[in-house]
């Protein structure tokens, strides 16, 4: 099936006929004793899908590290640092391995409050990307020198390129539901690609500042747990919510139990959204927050500090593709 | 009693998940200093991790291996040459990688046996999860550089070139005492793990760990029942495995290779394993 190009709510038309059966077999039963254990390859893929809030709240100022920028500026910033890191672990010394396939959302950001793919230049129009195709894509480019030691103890400057896929954008209202919609018929659509095979189940990212304006709670519950519903023999899909704060006030990082979050109903209705990570994720939650090792966390980051972003994104992207091979 | 280690009797199998020349395993075997040693490049990290693993294999002295701090000394030096070595390669051929090489290094595990003249005994040297095995059929034991099986789920220790010291407390570094029959075996991470877990199975004294692990969330359990639905069907013993290991040539290992992934006895990889009856 050729790449499905999007602008809207549904899956085009003249995909109807096939959704339902595309659907029915993307929800196929784990079929595994022990889910998410599938080693990632060049030929058994995962998939990384980010939903990115680019409503006109992302305008706001905050100040990093004594740096003081739009939060829709460092939310790009981050995405595509994150998506060096990516690139950077799977460039084999040129050999660029397609261990994950990637989709970027973004939602608001332009006067017609719809979510949309948000590649851009060379990109723009696909879908998921692949590693080589990530490679070559990126928009812009810029050059830093690093000061590094050799183990002889000695130093020298190399110089490093960091690359920019996207660019800010902050307008209008917050498409959640339709984000996350338009997240679903694409991961149906990517994962029968792969039918039958142990595939790493795909991950969901939703970074947001704010509360969805198209929807109600019922619906946002339901498209998660439809995305939630997708899975591959190795487990179903999984829904990581970050919810981005300027206070830094009280940030409550994977919460076991909806009690430690506050008496807030939007805090609670994200705990639901979000799914329970499996007990590989564990070691990295707790070295991030120090927590008990033993117990099931949520992907919920509530009330998140911009600067604590790279590290969550961390745990959700490196945790699957640590076992690459 | 005089050495009769006869290295003519080993038996070397190395196979790539991919292309030949993609092996990331390297090994080897030199009757002259009686040292047999395997390398597992960390392909999943920084760059040529198949050469570091040969500059591993192919470059420790046995003549400095003394202790462990000799040991650990020679590994430093040649961590210097080697990344010097690389460095300049880089700067003329593929500058734009220097800063991931300086970041990343090559990285690899090692495990190397060397017999000694003039007594049965060998020095065993192994860091990261690349492991040896001493087992004795005569009594279906096993001496090994690890016998922890959450070991193989864990991100392994490397030799890393960027580092100039290794850990330690992680370096196994000991003289082992053979008899005549035993079977030395060196094997890199998945094979090594395959070997133990079907030892383990085969001995009743480690079933509680095997019911440990059985319920761990991770692909070691699964790889375990799938060992253990197979023992259960064929009955057959460690002894009878490494008979048969040793009966291989290269095709019927990679045969068996491919039937123990389709079962998920194992994990992909590469693999490398030598055998030896002392």
């Amino acid at each position: 099936m050729a790449d499905i190009i999007y602008s809207g709510k549904n899956l085009p038309s003249k995909y109807w006929e096939d959704a339902n059966q595309l659907i029915k077999i993307a929800q196929t039963p784990v079929k595994k004793h022990r889910p998410y254990t599938a080693q990632i390859t060049r030929t058994t893929p995962t998939a990384f899908v980010f939903l990115i809030d680019q409503s006109g709240s992302m305008k706001e100022k905050v100040t990093i590290e004594n740096r003081t920028e739009t939060k829709a500026v460092l939310l790009v910033e981050f995405i595509n640092r994150m998506l060096n890191d990516i690139l950077d672990k799977c460039n084999k010394f040129g050999d660029l391995r397609n261990y994950v396939d990637i989709c970027i959302i973004g939602y608001g950001g332009d006067a017609d409050n719809t979510a949309k793919i948000a590649w851009e230049g060379s990109l723009k129009g696909k879908s998921f990307v692949k590693i080589d195709e990530l490679a070559h894509g990126y928009v812009s480019t810029n050059e830093i020198v690093v000061k590094q030691a050799r183990p002889d103890g000695t130093f020298r400057e190399n110089k490093k390129s960091i690359f920019s896929w996207l660019t800010p954008k902050a307008a209008s209202r917050t498409p959640m539901h339709d984000a996350f919609s338009l997240g679903h018929d694409l991961l149906v659509e990517w994962l029968n690609k792969y039918p039958n095979m142990d595939i790493y189940p795909p991950t969901i990212f939703n970074i947001s500042d704010g509360y969805a304006t198209d929807t109600t709670a019922d619906d946002l519950m339901d498209i998660c747990s439809k995305i939630k519903n997708i899975s591959t023999m190795d487990g179903n899909a999984l829904i990581y919510n970050i919810q981005l704060s300027t206070t830094n006030n009280d940030p409550v990082l994977f919460p076991c139990d909806v009690d430690e979050l506050p008496d807030d109903k939007w805090a609670h209705l994200l705990f639901d959204m979000s799914s329970d990570l499996p007990d590989t994720y564990n070691n990295a939650i707790s070295v991030l927050t120090m927590k008990d090792l033993r117990v099931a966390y949520t992907g919920l980051a509530y009330n998140c500090e911009m600067s604590k972003l790279i590290s969550l994104l961390n745990i959700g992207t490196s945790t699957p593709l640590k076992n690459a091979k | 009693m005089q050495n009769k280690v006869c290295f003519d009797s080993v038996k070397v199998f190395s196979l790539s998940k991919s292309t030949p020349e993609e092996n990331e395993d390297k090994f080897h075997l030199s009757n002259d200093e009686k040292f047999i040693s395997v390398s597992d490049g960390a392909g999943g990290f920084g760059l040529f991790a198949n050469e570091w693993a040969a500059s591993l294999t192919d470059k420790i002295n046995v003549q400095h291996i003394g202790t462990k701090e000799i040991f650990e000394n020679q590994l430093k030096q040649l961590k210097i040459s080697y990344f010097n070595e690389k460095e300049e390669w880089l700067n003329e051929n593929n500058p734009e990688y220097l800063e991931k090489f300086f970041r990343e290094g090559s990285a690899a595990t090692f495990v190397g046996v060397h017999f000694r003249e003039d007594v049965s005994v060998f020095r065993a040297i192994a860091y990261g999860d690349s492991a040896f095995f001493l087992f004795r059929p005569l009594n279906n034991s096993l001496i090994a550089s690890n016998v922890n099986l959450e070991t193989y789920i864990q991100y392994p220790y490397l030799i890393d070139c960027i580092d100039p010291e290794i850990d330690p407390a992680q370096l196994f570094f000991e003289d082992i005492e053979y008899q005549k029959g035993d079977v030395l075996i060196l094997a890199s991470d998945a094979i090594a793990q395959y070997l133990l877990i079907n030892f383990m199975l085969s001995n009743p004294e480690y079933s509680n760990t095997i019911n440990q692990f059985l319920n761990y969330p991770h692909s070691l359990a699964n790889f375990i029942n799938a060992n253990l639905e197979i023992q259960a069907n064929t009955s057959s013993t460690f002894i009878d495995l490494i008979e048969t290991l040793f009966q291989f040539n290269q095709a019927d290992f990679q045969d068996f290779i491919k039937e123990k992934q389709l079962n998920q006895c194992i994990g992909n990889d590469d693999y490398t394993l030598i055998l030896m009856k002392l």
